[in-house]
C-alpha cells in the first residue's frame, strides 16, 4: 500500500479519486454556474457520471460538519464539488440540449447575491 | 370570496385591460407618484438584521429612493433616507453590515445614533444651528409584519394594519419565516415595464410552457392538467391563493438525493401544512403545494411547508425593471445539508431565468402597439385586480 504524505491532500480520505474534477470546485455560485454553462455537454456529463455514484457518501461525509464550523481546505474542496454537482446535474437529468437552459435569460445579466 | 370583492367584484371589463397608454412615461410617472409613493412596500425581512446595529441598504432608482434600514438599540427597526443631513452625502455605502456604534458619514465624519438622532457634528462650533434635532436623519415610515420590513414614502398613508386587509393578522405566519435563515437571491434588470414582470409572477398559466424544462409536472392533477388555482381569496388590493400539489410527481435522481438530506421543497411537496401557522394553506387543500400571496403593488411570496419563494419588482423606467427573486430554505444544520439544498436553489434560479426571458420580448411587442388590449382569463384574476387598482390610482381617483 502506498502511504502518501498527508501534508498536501487535496480531498478527504476516500474521495481522492475525485481530484481530476476539482476544476468544478469553485468558491461561489456565480463561478460555478459559469463553469457549467461554459462546459460542453460531454464535459458536464463526464463530471456528472463521475460524481453520481459518490454523492450520497459525499453528503453523508459533510453531514459530520456543523454549518457553523469553518471547513479545512480539504473538506472545503469537497463541499464546493458537491455544490457544483447539484447544479451540473440539471442539464443532464432535465434533458436539456446543452448546458445552458434553452430560452433562459443571459447568465451574465443575472446577479447572484449569496448569503451563507 | 372575500368580503371586499363581494362588495366590489371584478366585471368582465376588468379582464379586458386597455393597454393603449400603459407603457408611456406619463403613465409611469403617475404610477410612481400615485401607486409606489403611496403604498407600503416590502424591502426585506427583519431576520436579515437581527442584532443591534445590523442594517441593509436598498437602492430604488425608479422611486428616487435610497434607504437604510437599521435595527436600533431598543430593538426597533427603522428606515431612513440614506443621506447625511449636512450636505446630502450617502451615509452608508455598503449593502449590509453592522454599525453597532452608530452611523458615521464618510464625507465629513458626522455621526448619528441608530435611532437617527445626531450624535456628533465635526467642528460643531462652526455651525450656526442650535437645535440638533432638526438635523436628525430623515425617517421613512417603517413597520414590520410577518417579519417583512415595509416602508411607505407617504407620511399620510393609512397604517400598515389597514393596508394589509385580510393579510394583516400578525398570527397568520407566526414562527414561519423565523426558520429560514438562509437567503439565496438573484437580481436582474429587465428591459420591460414593471407591470409585465409583476404579471408574470402572478399567474401559473404560463408554467406549462415556460417551465416545461424545469417544473415538469409540479402541480399536474388528472382532473386538472391546466394547474388551476384551487383557493382564491381576493381583497381590495391584495390576494391570497392556494395551489395544489401533484402527489404523483415524478422525481429526478438529483432531487431524490437532495430530499433524502433536507426537507422537501419545489418541485416535490409533502402535500400537507401540519404544524404550520394558521395562515398557511388557508384553503385547507388536502394535497397542498404552496400559497401565493400577492401584495399590491409589487410583492409576491409563495410559502410552502419548508420553503418560500419570493419576488420584489421595482420600476426603474417605463421599459426597465429590477427583479429580485429569492428562495428561502431552513437553516442547514450541516455542510452536507447545504449541499443538498443547492438543488432547490439551482432549480429556483433556472425557473426565474426562464420567466425573465419572455418578458423583454413581450415588452417589445406591446410597445410596438401590436395590441391595444390584454385579454385575460379567470386564472389571471390577480392581473385583472392589479390593473383595476392601477387604473383607479392613476386615472380615476387622482387627487
Amino acid at each position: 500500500m502506498n502511504v502518501s504524505a498527508k501534508s498536501d491532500t487535496l480531498l478527504p480520505e476516500g474521495f481522492e479519486d475525485l481530484a481530476p474534477y476539482l476544476e468544478w470546485a469553485l468558491p461561489d455560485q456565480h463561478r460555478r454556474g459559469l463553469k457549467r454553462m461554459s462546459s460542453t455537454f460531454e464535459e458536464c456529463k463526464s463530471f456528472y457520471d463521475a460524481l453520481t455514484p459518490r454523492m450520497e457518501a459525499l453528503i453523508r461525509h459533510l453531514e459530520n460538519f456543523p454549518r457553523s464550523a469553518v471547513l479545512d481546505p480539504t473538506n472545503d474542496r469537497l463541499f464546493m464539488l458537491g455544490l457544483a454537482y447539484m447544479d451540473a446535474a440539471l442539464p443532464i437529468e432535465l434533458g436539456w440540449k446543452s448546458t445552458i437552459n434553452e430560452g433562459s435569460f443571459p447568465a451574465e445579466r443575472i446577479n447572484n447575491v449569496e448569503r451563507p | 370570496m372575500n368580503e371586499m370583492t363581494k362588495i366590489d367584484p371584478l366585471t368582465d371589463d376588468d379582464f379586458r385591460v386597455d393597454y393603449s397608454d400603459m407603457l408611456s412615461q406619463e403613465q409611469f410617472d403617475l404610477e410612481i407618484e400615485h401607486v409606489f409613493n403611496r403604498s407600503w412596500l416590502v424591502l426585506g425581512h427583519d431576520l436579515e438584521i437581527p442584532n443591534t446595529g445590523d442594517f441593509f441598504v436598498r437602492d430604488l432608482p425608479g422611486l428616487k429612493l435610497n434607504v437604510v434600514v437599521v435595527r436600533g438599540k431598543d430593538g426597533v427597526v427603522r428606515a431612513f433616507h440614506n443621506a447625511c443631513q449636512h450636505r446630502g452625502a450617502m451615509l452608508v455605502c455598503e449593502a449590509a453590515g453592522n454599525r453597532r456604534q452608530g452611523l458615521s458619514c464618510p464625507y465629513h465624519g458626522w455621526t448619528y445614533n441608530l435611532d437617527g438622532s445626531v450624535r456628533g457634528i465635526t467642528d460643531r462650533d462652526q455651525f450656526p444651528v442650535s437645535d440638533l434635532s432638526t438635523l436628525a436623519l430623515k425617517p421613512i415610515r417603517c413597520d414590520v409584519r410577518h417579519t417583512y420590513v415595509f416602508i411607505n414614502p407617504d407620511g399620510r398613508a393609512p397604517a400598515l394594519d389597514e393596508w394589509l386587509e385580510h393579510v394583516a393578522d400578525p398570527t397568520l405566519y407566526e414562527g414561519y419565516f423565523e426558520r429560514f435563515h438562509s437567503f439565496d437571491m438573484i437580481s436582474a434588470e429587465i428591459e420591460a415595464n414593471w407591470k409585465l414582470v409583476a404579471d408574470n409572477f402572478s399567474e401559473g398559466y404560463h408554467t406549462l410552457f415556460v417551465h416545461k424544462g424545469t417544473l415538469t409536472d409540479y402541480s399536474d392533477r388528472p382532473d386538472d392538467p391546466m394547474r388551476h388555482l384551487v383557493a382564491l381569496e381576493p381583497g381590495k388590493r391584495h390576494t391570497r391563493s392556494g395551489l395544489p400539489a401533484n402527489m404523483q410527481h415524478k422525481t429526478i435522481p438529483v432531487e431524490d438525493l437532495a430530499f433524502r438530506h433536507t426537507p422537501k421543497s419545489t418541485p416535490s411537496y409533502y402535500g400537507d401544512s401540519d404544524g404550520l401557522a394558521h395562515g398557511l394553506n388557508f384553503g385547507k387543500l388536502s394535497a397542498w403545494a404552496f400559497d401565493g400571496i400577492n401584495l399590491y403593488p409589487n410583492k409576491v411570496f409563495l410559502p410552502g411547508k419548508d420553503f418560500c419563494v419570493e419576488f420584489r419588482i421595482w420600476p426603474i423606467s417605463p421599459d426597465r425593471t429590477l427583479v429580485e427573486a429569492s428562495t428561502l430554505l431552513p437553516k442547514p444544520k450541516t455542510y452536507g445539508e447545504r449541499v443538498a439544498q443547492e438543488y432547490p436553489y439551482a432549480l429556483g434560479r433556472e425557473v426565474v431565468s426562464e420567466d425573465l426571458s419572455v418578458l423583454e420580448r413581450q415588452q417589445k411587442m406591446l410597445a410596438s402597439g401590436a395590441l391595444k388590449q390584454l385579454n385575460l382569463s379567470f386564472q389571471e384574476f390577480l392581473l385583472a385586480l392589479r390593473y383595476r387598482n392601477i387604473r383607479r390610482d392613476t386615472r380615476e381617483n387622482v387627487q
